[in-house]
Parts: C-alpha cells; sequence; structure tokens
C-alpha cells in the first residue's frame, strides 16, 4: 500500500516557499503545468454529487473524475453528453452505473491550474509525486508516496508538515464548489416525505400527494426538451404513485375526492402511454438482438426503424399535447384542488398516520397471503397478476409511510418484497410485451422479415416467461415466511408503544 | 496471471532491451505489471533507475512471496513495479541445489503475486541451470532473441534440445529475430532459412538500433524516450505479436 495525503494551503507564496524547500532535498522535476478552464457535470438527479464524485471536461480533450477525493484523467474524450458517448471503457461502465444513463449537464465551471512534480532521489528516479492544484480558492498539495520508497515519502512529508497545512478531507473541487454556491437541487425520484407519526392521515396524504406533484410537474420540460426517456419514466411514476396513494388512503380523505383524483390522474398519464411503450421497446434492441437467432436480425432492425421513426412522431404529439391550452387547464384545476385536499377528511382521516399506515400495510400483506394459498405451476397467469398487483400497492404503502417506522422493521419485509416482485415484474413484463408484439403485427403492415422476426422473438419471450412463472412460488414461500410476517405485525405495536408513552407523557404533566 | 520470461542461453542477444520495453509497453496498455530482474548484473534494474536492498536478501528468494513483496519498487510509470536484482541472485544455483521439487519452486512463489499483477516478465541470466529449470517450468511463454547468426541459432537449437530432453512443452518457446543488420549477408540468409523451419517465430524483427544502445544513456525505455524510432516501433509490433498469443 503505497502512501497518499493531500492539503489546503490558502496563501501562494506559501506554496513557492513549499518547492523551494524540496528543491534542497530533492531533484524536483515539472512533469506538466496545464492551465484549464473545466466544465462540471452531473444528472437531473444529481447522481454524482450525491455519491461524492464529480466529473468534469476541460472543452477540449480530456475527461476528469473525482472519485471518493482520487482525481482521474481520462484522454482523448470530448464533452460528455451521455455515459453512453464515452469511450473509455471502464470510465463509461462507471458513469453508466452511477447516473444510470441520464444525460448529463453543465453544472458549473472552474478555472484551475494543475501542476504535477516528480521528487527524484540522486539517482534521478522518481520517489514520490507533488501534484498542486491551484482552483482560486485555494491550493492543494497532494503527495503520493510509490511503492518501495517510503523513507522518501517520510521526508518529503515532513517538508511539507513544517508549513502547517490544514488536512482536506474533501478534493479542493468539491471545496471550491461549495465555495461557489453550487448545490444539487432538491429533486429526487423517491421524495422524502419527512412526516411526523401523530399527523392527521388525511393531512399526511395531502403532503405525500403534494411532494409527488412536484415531481410530475419537474419533469415536463425534459420529456418536451426530450433530454432523456427518464424524464417521462419519472413524470408517469409519479403519476401512478399518486393514483395508488388516492386509492389506498381513500378512507381518509373520502371515496368522492379519491375518485375524483383518480379519474383525473388517469387522464393526465393517458397521452403518454405509446411513447413510453416505444421508450422501453427501443431500450430492448440490444436485448432482443441477443435473444434470436442472426437470421432474423435484418427483420428485427427493420422493426427497429419503424418504431424509432413511430417514437419521433409520438414524441411531437406529446410534447405539443403538454405545451397545450388544454393541458394547462387540466394542471391548474389538479393544483386548486390538490391545494384544499383534504376538502371533507373522514372520521379516519382524523386519526394519526402511523397508527393508519400500519393497519393498511398489515391488511395488504394478510390479503397478499390470502391471495397466494394455493398458486402453483399450473394456477392460471391471472391469479398471478393479481398477487403482482397486491405487492405493488404494498411497495407503495411502504414508500410512502416506511419512515413512520422503525428500519429494522420495514427492512426486511421490503428486501423479500423487492426480490418477489423483480420475479413478478420480469413474469409480467414478458407477458406484455408479447401482447405488444402481437398487437404490432395484427395493426401494421409488415414486411414478411420482420413478421418472421416477431414471430420468434415471441417464441423465446414466451420460454422466458415460463421460467419466470418457475421461480414464483419459491419466492412467495420466502415473502409469506414468519419473519416477514412478524415484521409487518410488529408495525402496529410500534405505535401502541409510542400512543401509551405520549399518554404517560400528557397524564404526568 | 500470465508470466512471460525474456530468456536466451547466449547472452548480448538483447534480452534486457527487450523485457524492459516489453514492460513499459505492457504497463502502457494498462496491465499491472511486474519486471523480475533475475539477472544479477542487475541492467534492468539499471535501466529503471532502481537500486536493490542493502540487505543480502536473495537467500529468502524462494521462500514466500511475501518476501518478494517486500523488494517491489515502483517504477517511474504507472503500473509498472521491479523487483531489482541484487549481487546474491549469483548464489540461486546453489541455494536451489539443495532443495526438494526446485523445479517448481519459482513458479509456486510466483503464484502468490497474481492478486497484484496481471502480467509478470522475468529478466533472465543466459545461464542453463537450476534456476532456468524453474523458469521453464513458471513461465506461460518465454521468448527467445535470436540473432541471425549461426552460434545464436546453434544455442536456440540447444534449448529446444534441452526441453525435448527434460520434457518440457516446446509450444511455449517463441523466438524471434533480435539485433538484425539486413544488409549482412549471413543475417539475411540466416532469416530466410530460419524464417521457413522455425515454429512459433514472430514475424516482428528487432533491428540493431543505435536508440536502443543509447537507452542506458537515458535510463528509460526505448519506446518511452523516442517512441517514432524503428527500434521502439518494433518493439511495440512485437509486444503486439505477444500479448495477442498470451492473452487471447
Amino acid at each position: 500500500m503505497t502512501a497518499h495525503s493531500r492539503w489546503l494551503i490558502q496563501d501562494s507564496s506559501s506554496t513557492d516557499q513549499l518547492l523551494d524547500q524540496f528543491k534542497q532535498k530533492f531533484t524536483l522535476e515539472p512533469m506538466f503545468i496545464r492551465h484549464e478552464t473545466l466544465t462540471f457535470f452531473d444528472d437531473f438527479e444529481w447522481h454524482l454529487w450525491r455519491k461524492n464524485q464529480l466529473l468534469a471536461s476541460n472543452n477540449r480533450d480530456s475527461i476528469l473524475l473525482v472519485n471518493t477525493s482520487e482525481l482521474t484523467f481520462f484522454e482523448n474524450e470530448p464533452s460528455p453528453v451521455f455515459a453512453t458517448n464515452i469511450d473509455h471503457p471502464t470510465l463509461q461502465e462507471h458513469l453508466l452505473t452511477v447516473t444510470k444513463g441520464r444525460r448529463l449537464f453543465p453544472m458549473a465551471e472552474l478555472e484551475v491550474e494543475f501542476c504535477n512534480y516528480a521528487v527524484r532521489n540522486k539517482d534521478l528516479k522518481k520517489v514520490c509525486d507533488l501534484n498542486i492544484i491551484l482552483t482560486g480558492f485555494g491550493t492543494m498539495i497532494e503527495l503520493k508516496g510509490l511503492r518501495g520508497y517510503d523513507k522518501e515519502y517520510r521526508r518529503s512529508l515532513k517538508i511539507i508538515q513544517r508549513k502547517k497545512p490544514d488536512q482536506l478531507d474533501h478534493h479542493i473541487f468539491h471545496n471550491s464548489l461549495n465555495l461557489l454556491g453550487i448545490r444539487p437541487s432538491d429533486y429526487r425520484a423517491r421524495p422524502q416525505y419527512h412526516l411526523k407519526p401523530e399527523l392527521d392521515s388525511g393531512d399526511a396524504t395531502a403532503l405525500v400527494a403534494q411532494k409527488l406533484w412536484h415531481n410530475v410537474r419537474i419533469n415536463e420540460e425534459g420529456i418536451i426538451r426530450d433530454w432523456d426517456a427518464q424524464f417521462l419514466q419519472q413524470y408517469r411514476v409519479a403519476i401512478r404513485r399518486m393514483r395508488a396513494l388516492f386509492s389506498q388512503m381513500k378512507q381518509s380523505i373520502g371515496h368522492e375526492e379519491s375518485n375524483w383524483f383518480k379519474t383525473r390522474l388517469v387522464q393526465l398519464a393517458e397521452p403518454t402511454s405509446r411513447m413510453r411503450d416505444l421508450d422501453v421497446y427501443l431500450k430492448s434492441e440490444a436485448e432482443y438482438t441477443r435473444l434470436i437467432p442472426e437470421s432474423f436480425h435484418e427483420g428485427l432492425h427493420q422493426l427497429f426503424k419503424d418504431l424509432s421513426r413511430e417514437r419521433q412522431q409520438a414524441h411531437r404529439v406529446l410534447a405539443q399535447h403538454l405545451k397545450s391550452p388544454s393541458y394547462k387547464s387540466q394542471i391548474s384545476l389538479l393544483e386548486s384542488r390538490l391545494a384544499l385536499c383534504p376538502q371533507a377528511a373522514t372520521k379516519k382521516g382524523h386519526k394519526a398516520i402511523q397508527q393508519v399506515a400500519a393497519q393498511r400495510i398489515i391488511k395488504r400483506y394478510n390479503s397478499i397471503c390470502l391471495d397466494a394459498i394455493g398458486i402453483n405451476n399450473q394456477t392460471p397467469d391471472e391469479q398471478i397478476h393479481e398477487i403482482r398487483l397486491g405487492c405493488k400497492k404494498l411497495r407503495y404503502l411502504l414508500e410512502f409511510f416506511g419512515e413512520l417506522f422503525p428500519k429494522k422493521q420495514t427492512k426486511p419485509m421490503l428486501k423479500a418484497l423487492k426480490r418477489l416482485q423483480d420475479n413478478l415484474g420480469q413474469f409480467n413484463d414478458y407477458s406484455v410485451q408479447r401482447e405488444s408484439l402481437d398487437h404490432y403485427l395484427s395493426s401494421h403492415s409488415v414486411t414478411p422479415e420482420i413478421e418472421a422476426a416477431v414471430s420468434a422473438l415471441n417464441g423465446v419471450l414466451f420460454n422466458k416467461q415460463k421460467e419466470e412463472r418457475a421461480k414464483v412460488r419459491d419466492q412467495l414461500d420466502d415473502f409469506l415466511n414468519q419473519t416477514i410476517r412478524s415484521c409487518a405485525e410488529s408495525l402496529l405495536t410500534s405505535h401502541t408503544a409510542r400512543s401509551n408513552k405520549a399518554k404517560k407523557g400528557s397524564l404526568t404533566s | 496471471m500470465k508470466t512471460l520470461a525474456c530468456y536466451s542461453i547466449k547472452g548480448g542477444v538483447g534480452k534486457t532491451a527487450t523485457s524492459v520495453n516489453l514492460a513499459y509497453l505492457a504497463a502502457e496498455s494498462g496491465l499491472r505489471t511486474l519486471l523480475i530482474d533475475l539477472d544479477s548484473q542487475g541492467a534492468s534494474s539499471f535501466y529503471f533507475r532502481v537500486r536493490p536492498s542493502k540487505k543480502n536478501w536473495g537467500k529468502r528468494f524462494f521462500k514466500t512471496y511475501e518476501q518478494l513483496l517486500k523488494q517491489i519498487k515502483a517504477s517511474d510509470f504507472d503500473r509498472l513495479d521491479i523487483i531489482p536484482a541484487h549481487e546474491s541472485f549469483r548464489h540461486f544455483d546453489a541455494l536451489l541445489s539443495d532443495k526438494d521439487k526446485r523445479q517448481l519452486r519459482l513458479k509456486r512463489v510466483l503464484k502468490g503475486l497474481k492478486k497484484e499483477y496481471d502480467l509478470i516478465i522475468l529478466d533472465c541470466p543466459p545461464t542453463l541451470s537450476y534456476l532456468s529449470e524453474g523458469i521453464f517450468h513458471a513461465a506461460n511463454m518465454i521468448v527467445v532473441p535470436v540473432i541471425p547468426t549461426t552460434l545464436s541459432e546453434r544455442t536456440y537449437e540447444q534449448l529446444q534440445d534441452f526441453f525435448q530432453g527434460n520434457k518440457l512443452p516446446t509450444k511455449v518457446l517463441y523466438p524471434f529475430f533480435s539485433m538484425v543488420q539486413r544488409q549482412k549477408q549471413l543475417h539475411k540468409t540466416t532469416i530466410e532459412r530460419m524464417s521457413q523451419e522455425t515454429p512459433r517465430l514472430f514475424k516482428t524483427q528487432i533491428p540493431f538500433s543505435s536508440d536502443i544502445e543509447r537507452m542506458g544513456e537515458h535510463r528509460a525505455p526505448v519506446n518511452c524516450v523516442s517512441p517514432k524510432t524503428p527500434g521502439a516501433q518494433a518493439y511495440a509490433a512485437l509486444w503486439g505479436e505477444i500479448s495477442k498469443k498470451l492473452l487471447h
């Protein structure tokens, strides 16, 4: 393991003195000195920033990545737009994972000077690397030891420590961007609701709905400008979550208000469905190509060309719709109703959200248990779909209200639920893909090559669906075991314990 | 992890220049590379300006890989480390003669380095000894520089005979022409003859070049100092051939 440390020096004359002192003990060879204007990039959700990473381009031919304070240069890379445009395989893979393939936007600029010196011994062998990075907000001194040259590293360390520099926890770029006032947006695909356990369940429902509504609105521009496919996906997910919320909490806000919102939200999502379907298809091109023999690839290629043309058209229509007065009036109507929600909270709507949420979660869990009885390999697909929908509802409840309970009570349930949902989701995806491929054939006049490719694909997807189907029983058993049941039941006791404590508190006072 | 040995029974054929440049090119291509200078003269170490430890550690070389780890030194180049030669390496044969399973000692001790390195390059001394037997067992590929002269050709034949006589697989032997001077009639005819008769002969020929000779002045690989020169380009082409065979 080679030693490596970094410090902050505020005053530039100290840096010159430091270099002079190095020159007295070693030969200091400047390897490169570069002045750069760096543009920093991140995606809409600030995935990189939130993981303590920074991506920058020098706007010519290099990309820099700061990962856990370690700076790496990648040469011959133009300014990034998507992770997929990056040539360097390791960087591409890393960015794909962190940014989830989202578009990268410029978020800040910094003027930077990089100086790299080789610290050499009397044989002129490099024994340490000395990096000095100046940003105008301070100077970062970085010393890296080389394997087998510990003594020389310690001597270099002494020279630096004599200057009494400040320790630096993050890379100087982080500090400089912070000083520039760069902060991530508060947008999160999964918002945090910060609900208080004793809040009325009606009010809590409205609060969650408003946060989700914020996510609906914020994604509109990205859909209109077609920045990436995630804007539409997250727009639709936020609407779907709102629908699920109003449906699950109808006893708190009243059936009438719940139905009103549900109907309007369905209307809002409807014009986006075709484009989302097409996005899903287009994303699967590589996978579909892998699944079927080469003789069908030409037909599949033609199909994807058609789909991509159809998507362009679907996007034009959707963008126009989102800019239209009728859409805007739909929005303002929904917003004014949301501001007044709950208009007529029910009796349950005045009960504490923690208690209501616990009851809903247990009820949903029990209902899945009932549906799961007797599921085997011969059960009709419709019953499996029922269970999938039940699981989805439970998942939403845990997402909205999970934070009201201790993590150890919800985590095992969420983990098992995720595994089950992955399995059921795959099963459903294959079935939906097959249906829509059939639908595509019946509704479009296609070439014989496309028809052959679609039939071949359909066959492979059918087998895949069967494979997923075979796993359902085991996954259900895992989800319905005693540990998960106890977790679900403990939610109610956690509420009771809290309310008893509150009562005791009020009696003593 | 792969082990590549650069070996010849004959001295002065360009083994060290080859090891040094191949190690540099391998590291440059992204492989975590360790060059072990087994030749007690220490020429490889000299080229990279790395001095050996003052301690007489050669007697511990074959004990455990931890002993080797302690001696590793970083070069000036990313991903390239070196175990410099030590004067005590002269006694390797005496050391190995006392040990059981001596042919496998080197292989076993190198195995411990597989987590840290993708490629180990052995710069070997020009002897046929217990140490060389260990090298023959440890290496996935042995590249043999051959000057296209009768004498050098004969030593390559001797090496093949040794392999056959000791039931070692000759398929790990990959010769290539080194220090080639095409204007010399002897070089020309030897190349023509050997090219037809020798299996696994690499196409690349390393020319006799002043740039390679001057490596000692610069104390750096020719591919680093003057990558455009014919010598450097020949090494790059040779590395291309080697990496294709060794890594894929």
